[in-house]
């Protein structure tokens, strides 16, 4: 399968190593969880090379001055099967750039990794609202 | 917020709301967090992120379970199966905001992120390739 048909995609050793981490950390003692999110990832990134802009994707913020004027960031939501909650909420940014037609997987993390959660109190001070 | 985790059906909107203006005000709802995160109250943000954590690691009671079930089943025999998936699709999205938005308040995230964008990249290839590299470096 060759990615030059429609969008290059192109990675970093940084974007490796997120996913490598991600599977460790994810599946470490789970292969056939593993085999699963391999076949997702394969599904992913054949989406992104038809399609950067597809539905599961949307525009993300940049650093300041971190990008040049044809390009923009975008973050691709998914599910790693097998788990639930925080750890389960998959992400991975990618930049575009559209004059060259390329996508550059910049990283590949869990919402787990970034998560904030509100005080106690205020948990059950919302709680009661619901 | 009561009306996100709620479905709204047997409330105000029931007879008074044509089901897009319902969809619609959802959407809006969904753009306003987006736009205006930053100068949200406080309070509304932790009550945003809390009922972001409630959904994603379903601390749902049984009672809430059983209310939703019911509402979801009234709303598909009111409105039909196609407004049902927009309403579940207009609340993926807004989860999808409010997760973005913790992500982007953490200062790690935004560290690891111009990381990534200063690494040198190569083509990936043959995608078929680049998973099995990644399946024999993670055994």
């Amino acid at each position: 399968m060759n990615s030059s048909e429609n969008w290059t995609v192109l990675q970093s050793k940084y974007f490796e190593r997120t996913v490598v981490n991600l599977i460790k950390n994810s599946y470490r003692k789970n292969p056939k969880g593993k085999k699963k999110f391999l076949e997702l990832l394969k599904s992913i990134l054949m989406e992104l090379t038809n399609n950067p802009y597809c539905k599961n994707s949307y525009p993300e913020p940049s650093p300041k001055n971190m990008l040049k004027e044809d390009e923009e960031l975008r973050k691709y939501y998914f599910l790693l099967p097998d788990l639930k909650g925080a750890v389960a909420q998959g992400r991975i940014i990618y930049k575009i750039n559209k004059k060259e037609k390329s996508v550059y997987l910049l990283m590949a993390y869990t919402h787990k990794q970034y998560e904030k959660r509100p005080p106690d109190d205020l948990i059950r001070k919302a709680d009661n609202q619901f | 917020m009561t009306g996100l985790f709620n479905l709204p059906v047997a409330s105000e909107y029931e007879q008074t709301k044509d089901i897009q203006e319902l969809l619609d005000s959802y959407r809006k709802l969904n753009r306003f967090i987006n736009d205006n995160w930053n100068s949200l109250p406080e309070e509304e943000k932790r009550e945003l992120i809390h009922f972001y954590y409630k959904v994603v690691n379903q601390e749902i009671s049984f009672l809430e379970k059983a209310r939703t079930g019911i509402s979801v089943l009234f709303f598909i025999v009111k409105y039909g199966f196609q407004p049902f998936f927009e309403y579940v699709s207009i609340i993926r999205d807004t989860l999808n905001t409010i997760s973005a938005k913790i992500e982007q308040e953490n200062e790690n995230y935004q560290k690891d992120l111009q990381k990534s964008l200063s690494q040198d990249f190569e083509v990936i290839g043959n995608i078929d390739e680049f998973i099995r590299k990644l399946d024999s470096s993670t055994k």
